[in-house]
């Protein structure tokens, strides 16, 4: 049956992937990812930060500052370098701007992801600060996970999802997909973050 | 034909706008105007040009140091150094399937063959369609061509391939100059080109390393389960074989019949010093592809050495005693083993327990590895949360702390916590401990010191000791639980409170699901010919079969989905990561002969 499931799984990745196949010319204009506004129930959990440090998610939404949040893990090989290397790409173009807004990924591998772990991440993608990563108890994570509208239940499955918030309420703007550094800039400036 | 040559001075600067502006100039020209072919320097030798290659392609560091530089969707730029070419096509380059992107291979093998697809299905008329893939039309469109160095150059550049369609938006874009490019597609064509020794079209040979003077029940209980593995193995292939070569069956016989699997013992003797030679020698005599479980008298350090000098993988070894690496590769461990349970002792004090950051802490260490590695485990989670150095007294071999020694100390010390990292004489110096004059309030012991006979902590000190548990607590009736224990029931292989089989069951997943024999198959007739037909779609779902690459195998592996474990709480994989248990409970003892075991932590502590 499990193979079963993975030959399906694969018909489905393909027709999903038909659209990449789509000479270039036509793709151009489009863009390559998806926008929604969306509202979120955060779980009142503590999570733990590259430093070791305790994080209650509550306070890190309500800091006062813009809020971006990314899923990824430590070891990932594909879709987490990408979303890194958007938030580092995003980060050296605000340039002295770049502590005006709170990058924040969250471990989908909280086993693997402890503190030194994650630090070891940042380092390696020259992470300025104003960038956390954070992980937690497995009971913790999934309930993030599900705050979002985001779990999954293999880290393997996971897809490139970004939240922008801004300041006061409850309001998010979910981006699916990769973003270039100027089409993340202008969905950060949609959500009313100046910087 | 032109070349074009990219400034050196833009590889050994940070990426900049110019550099983007040149890449997206250069994607004006028409692709054929680049070439794969040599610069202007020559190309050094053969074996150079491998290395060289592969560390770009592993570390995305150019052949003179600097990082490759990259684009993905046009402006983000890549760093090279965390996002090389084996994040996504992994070591054997066969590629991966993660976060629900298709990476397909880049071996030189499959780079260099034409790819075609399946015929979608466009039923007729008052035709149902077909049931099954191997039903459908045996039309096969192309789906792009084989690659020439030109057109491998140019999707690298440009992520265009040889049919002119864009290649996924997360495929980075390399700024490479041409002698660069011919160094990194040099070696993709040495990337996985043949398959690894122990392999033949009728077998694929394991071993199990048996070394130094292993009790004989535990060796018994390891050589069961592994047994069965291989049968079950081998019992599917050998009914699928039969169906695939049945004269007048719609199949005709196939060049990728499902490999027997064979298992040698590799018995070792004498001290552990000359256990390498005899690996050596084993191998020397017959080259395996694997090797499964193992148990030592000791480290396993030297078949650690064996397995990553010869890039061997070695799956699963039932040890206390792993090597502790955060880059090895070719050793995939059950968990961290006595080393965790001290790591996991230093990080409940401190983030659960939250004593003060200047606690002092006594160390009791005995004269045996088992005891250096817990304590090792200790000091370095210790230190890492910057936390004084614990005092630390050492007993000789065989030594016993005497109750009068155990008070001076104490006087001495006043510790606030002490860890007992004894075996035999643990539930002494508890009892002694448990009488006063001043009763302890935390001492920390480990399971596997106390070879888990954990009613040995005497009832008046199980208040103030804590255990390091690195294994499951609850037994569960969950339907995976209930299964595994069927199978192993089936199988014949015993269960003991070893947790031998417990922990081998776990094969059943890394091993039997990589070469998993199935039952129908993609490929309909011809497919063993060398036509290369959704073999991409066969590559993402991770099977090894017919990629019989060692570095594929750990691959496939690496990319599993955390599972259930009859041993442990949880088991994860992920890329490099090669402790497959990460957790251990701190756990205290109820009162009575048939103490519960009370959970102190949860099952991973940072």
């Amino acid at each position: 049956m499990r193979h079963y499931a993975r030959i399906a799984v694969a018909l489905c990745l393909l027709i999903v992937a038909l659209p990449a196949l789509v000479p270039v010319q036509a793709r151009a204009e489009s863009k390559q990812y998806k926008r929604s506004v969306e509202g979120y129930q955060m779980p009142d959990v503590t999570l733990i930060n590259q430093e070791g440090k305790n994080v209650r998610l509550k306070n890190l939404v309500e800091s006062g500052k813009p809020v971006i949040v990314d899923f990824i893990y430590g070891t990932c090989t594909t879709i987490c370098p990408v979303l890194s290397a958007c938030y580092i790409s995003l980060q050296n173009k605000l340039g002295a701007n770049t502590p005006k807004v709170h990058l924040v990924s969250i471990s989908i591998d909280p086993e693997n992801d402890s503190p030194r772990v994650m630090r070891d991440y940042l380092k390696r993608y020259r992470a300025k600060t104003g960038w956390d990563f954070l992980t937690g108890s497995r009971k913790d994570i999934d309930a993030v996970m599900r705050g979002f509208d985001a779990y999954i239940p293999n880290k393997m499955s996971h897809y490139a999802v970004t939240f922008i918030h801004k300041p006061g309420g409850n309001s998010w703007i979910r981006i699916n997909g990769i973003t270039s550094t100027s089409e993340f800039i202008e969905e950060i400036k949609k959500a009313d973050i100046s910087f | 034909m032109h070349c074009l040559h990219i400034p050196t001075s833009l590889k050994l600067t940070g990426i900049s706008v110019t550099a983007v502006c040149l890449l997206a100039l250069l994607s004006l020209l028409p692709l054929t105007v680049w070439s794969a072919g040599t610069g202007d320097a020559p190309l050094p030798p053969p074996e150079e040009v491998v290395r060289l290659g592969e560390k770009m392609y592993r570390d995305g560091l150019f052949p003179s140091g600097g990082e490759v530089q990259a684009v993905i969707r046009d402006d983000v730029q890549v760093n090279s150094a965390s996002f090389s070419c084996v994040s996504c096509h992994l070591r054997s380059g066969i590629g991966s399937i993660e976060g629900q992107i298709l990476s397909p291979p880049t071996n030189g093998l499959k780079l260099y063959k034409p790819y075609y697809q399946y015929n979608p299905v466009f039923p007729e008329p008052n035709k149902p369609p077909p049931k099954n893939m191997m039903d459908r039309p045996g039309a096969k469109p192309l789906y792009r061509p084989a690659y020439t160095d030109e057109t491998l150059a140019a999707v690298i550049r440009f992520g265009v391939n040889p049919s002119k369609r864009e290649l996924n938006p997360v495929m980075p874009r390399y700024l490479l100059d041409d002698r660069d490019m011919s160094i990194l597609i040099a070696y993709l064509k040495t990337l996985s080109a043949e398959h690894s020794p122990g392999v033949s079209k009728k077998e694929i040979r394991f071993a199990t390393v048996i070394a130094g003077d292993v009790p004989t029940e535990r060796r018994s209980e390891m050589l069961a389960i592994l047994d069965a593995v291989i049968k079950n193995h081998n019992t599917k292939a050998k009914k699928r074989n039969k169906n695939i070569n049945l004269g007048g069956n719609r199949y005709v016989e196939a060049s990728f019949n499902y490999p027997f699997f064979t298992l040698s013992r590799w018995e070792l003797t004498g001290p552990p010093a000359t256990w390498r030679a005899q690996l050596d020698e084993y191998y020397r005599k017959e080259p395996v592809f694997a090797l499964l479980g193992g148990m030592a008298a000791g480290s396993w350090q030297p078949m650690h050495e064996f397995s990553e000098q010869n890039k061997i993988p070695c799956l699963l070894p039932v040890t206390d005693l792993p090597v502790i690496s955060e880059s090895d590769w070719y050793t995939l461990y059950l968990s961290r083993g006595a080393w965790q349970e001290g790591d996991s002792a230093a990080r409940y004090l401190h983030r659960i327990a939250e004593l003060p950051q200047d606690t002092s802490v006594l160390q009791i260490i005995e004269d045996s590895a088992t005891s250096r590695a817990v304590a090792a485990g200790f000091a370095g989670a210790w230190q890492e949360l910057m936390r004084l150095p614990p005092v630390t007294v050492k007993l000789g071999h065989r030594e016993q702390l005497s109750p009068t020694a155990l008070r001076q100390l104490l006087r001495k010390e006043k510790p606030d916590v002490i860890l007992l990292w004894t075996s035999g004489q643990t539930g002494a110096i508890l009892s002694e401990l448990a009488v006063g004059p001043e009763v302890p309030k935390r001492v920390h012991v480990s399971s596997t010191l106390l070879n888990h006979r954990l009613v040995e902590i005497p009832d008046r000190a199980r208040l103030f000791t804590f255990i390091s548990y690195p294994y499951r607590i609850d037994e569960v009736k969950e339907p995976f639980h209930v299964n595994a224990r069927a199978w192993l029931k089936k199988n014949a292989a015993p269960v003991t409170d070893q947790r031998i089989s417990a922990n081998l069951f776990t094969l059943t997943k890394v091993l039997l699901e990589p070469f998993q024999v199935v039952k129908r198959d993609f490929n309909p007739a011809g497919q063993g010919n060398g036509l290369v037909i959704m073999e991409e779609q066969f590559e993402m779902m991770m099977h090894v079969r017919r990629n019989y690459y060692r570095d594929y195998l750990l691959d496939v592996i690496d990319m599993m989905a955390d599972t259930k474990s009859l041993a442990f709480e949880r088991v994860s994989f992920g890329p490099g990561q090669r402790y497959i248990s990460k957790g251990c409970y701190i756990i205290k003892l109820s009162p009575g002969d048939k103490p519960n075991l009370i959970r102190e932590s949860d099952w991973v502590i940072h």
